[in-house]
């Protein structure tokens, strides 16, 4: 076979294993995050099936996927939704990063990483995953629950402090001397404060301008939009996710409705090989040194979630089987622990991160979902949920 | 009686079932009849003020509107953003937990309203008629050429000829209750009028004609 032969046939087998691990997820109620990081493990460098060929293209995929990630974050929120969230959520939110940073950058002290490596660790730690989570509550039926908008809101507070972490987290992986870093840092977070100014201020305009009754305008305005500011933030240092995050934001209204239906599938296959790639690139023989740091790691944040959760559950006054569900529904990382991760390639010291950042996330992935389900207090023996 | 939530989670507010977002008569007051008046508004109190509904913003997911009813259920309704709405109850057992859930497509939704018993404004109107012997209610489209449309109720001098109230104005979705002799009429308005058959039957006539 020549090389575009090979491309394709390799490509193909990629994303139609990814479909094969999608429909056994869903046979099991799962996530797939971890199936697709597996099966990126299996095909990478060391692993099971090395693929050579398709790598550049899998990863120009995998640079769509973060973007896509963020882009649909962002549309799932408007900029007013975000502020009034953040009012409320602050002292909660606050909390839960300190809490849940902090195991992580400690870690990575620990282990001897240096600075930069462990606060890329602590950002691995921190954020829960929004994809995750928002499946388990609609699995389990607890959106109705009394304690749901406590749990909704802390996932717009991480997403919030994702968009003020990555540009940092940008800025130390750079590297370079701390005046330059400070002053990138600075003019993310002032880019960033602007950049929502103007779309709490603009209401649904953005979004109205977007939106036209051809889907295929709609499409390709909301992904060429995204993918021109993604670039442009990606230029200035602030990383092309916290780009898309934003143009995501400032789309609303009916704009947002639809881009969101439109981007959905793409969503899904590109993030489906960001995961892949992550997986490729992340050496599966360094995941025995490492998995047991990332075990202590996984049982040290499970409870710090849950402490952190129960006490933003109790401020709003929810009562004590809630409260334990708000900190359970939390545990699940994913997706933006990985984004994380994958920003530090390249920073030194930083050699053991992807490995450890995939084994804690195929645990906590895992985990999470698992002890929502079995630590619910009020769980019934039966089932008296209809869906 | 009034049952007060509990505040049920971030950023919601509650709200009296019946404010202007829907349409329905409460706030309305009556003016004419002066011995049938009170006990009228009584029965309406006692009606309409029941049911505090409860709205949260749920960010990502849509907005849930709940309310506890008489015997503790805590009932409510999620409305994704996707356009899916989901029926859920909570047992007083356990207010906080979802005991039952129902999702319900657009059509379904309909279908479960209807069957129901459709607008509160019409059942609420309905069952005040029933109370006084005598009263009428009726709801009066207005046309689009009757020469009212771009007037005041004032101007109609409606309660001076005929004795009848307007008590509210439903325009599209919204109502207006109580709507004040300023009140500007607009074309397929509906005046929601109480009065006697003959007074009722008096406005339908200076609707069209003047």
């Amino acid at each position: 076979m020549d090389g575009r032969a090979l491309l394709l046939v390799e490509l193909g087998a990629v994303v139609l294993g990814l479909g094969v691990l999608a429909r056994l997820a869903g046979r099991f109620g799962v996530s797939p995050i971890p199936l697709y990081l597996l099966a990126g493990l299996a095909f990478g460098d060391g692993g099971l099936l090395p693929i050579v060929t398709s790598e550049g293209f899998i990863e120009v995929g995998a640079e769509l996927g973060v973007i896509f990630l963020l882009l649909m974050l962002g549309l799932e929120y408007s900029a007013g939704e975000l502020v009034t969230g953040m009012r409320t959520i602050a002292p909660a939110g606050l909390v839960d990063f300190a809490l849940n940073f902090t195991p992580g950058f400690v870690g990575g002290l620990v282990l001897g990483w240096g600075y930069a490596p462990a606060l890329f660790l602590g950002g691995v730690t921190y954020i829960s995953s929004s994809g995750v989570v928002a499946k388990l509550l609609n699995d389990l039926g607890w959106t109705g629950n009394r304690e749901t908008p406590v749990v909704l809101s802390i996932l717009v507070f991480e997403d919030l402090a994702m968009a003020v972490l990555l540009p940092i987290l940008g800025a130390v992986a750079l590297g370079g001397k701390p005046s330059a870093a400070f002053i990138s840092i600075v003019v993310a977070v002032s880019v960033l404060v602007a950049a929502l100014a103007f779309a709490y201020r603009q209401g649904d305009g953005l979004g109205n301008l977007i939106f036209h009754r051809s889907d295929e305008v709609s499409l390709l305005s909301v992904f060429g939009l995204a993918l021109l500011v993604a670039g442009l933030a990606e230029s200035i240092h602030i990383s092309a996710a916290v780009g898309a995050f934003l143009v995501g934001i400032s789309v609303s209204g009916e704009g947002a409705a639809r881009a969101e239906f439109l981007l959905a599938p793409l969503r899904d296959l590109f993030a489906g090989v960001f995961f892949v790639f992550f997986g490729l690139s992340t050496n599966p023989r360094d995941i025995p040194k490492v998995l047991l740091a990332a075990v202590i790691l996984g049982l040290i944040t499970t409870t710090t979630k849950i402490v952190g959760g129960r006490w933003a559950a109790r401020r709003e006054g929810i009562g004590r089987s809630g409260q334990i569900r708000v900190g359970l529904a939390l545990i699940a990382r994913g997706e933006f622990s990985i984004i994380i991760a994958g920003l530090a390639v390249g920073v030194s010291g930083a050699e053991d991160l992807p490995a450890l950042a995939a084994t804690y996330v195929l645990l906590m992935a895992i985990a999470g979902p698992l002890a929502a389900k079995l630590g619910d207090p009020s769980r019934r023996k039966t089932v008296p949920a209809v869906h | 009686m009034v049952r007060k939530l509990a505040v049920s989670g971030v950023g919601g507010r509650s709200r009296r079932l019946g404010q202007p977002q829907s349409p329905s008569i409460d706030g309305v007051t009556f003016r004419g009849g002066a011995v049938t008046t009170k006990s009228l508004k009584i029965t309406l109190q006692q009606e309409m003020s029941l049911t505090e509904i409860r709205e949260t913003p749920l960010p990502g997911v849509g907005q849930r509107v709940e309310f506890v009813s008489e015997d503790g259920n805590r009932i409510g309704v999620i409305h994704h953003r996707t356009g899916k709405r989901e029926l859920f109850v909570c047992p007083p057992e356990d207010p906080d937990v979802v005991g039952l859930s129902l999702r319900l497509s657009d059509d379904e939704s309909h279908a479960l309203a209807d069957a129901l018993g459709g607008s509160s404004v019409v059942e609420s109107l309905n069952h005040m008629a029933h109370q006084i012997e005598g009263l009428a209610i009726d709801w009066l489209n207005v046309d689009p050429d009757t020469p009212f449309v771009g007037k005041t109720i004032g101007d109609a001098r409606v309660r001076t000829r005929t004795g009848v109230s307007v008590v509210a104005v439903i325009r599209g979705d919204a109502a207006f209750p109580a709507p004040g002799p300023g009140f500007g009429i607009e074309a397929e308005d509906s005046l929601v009028v109480v009065g006697t058959t003959e007074g009722i039957e008096a406005v339908r006539d200076i609707l069209t004609s003047g």
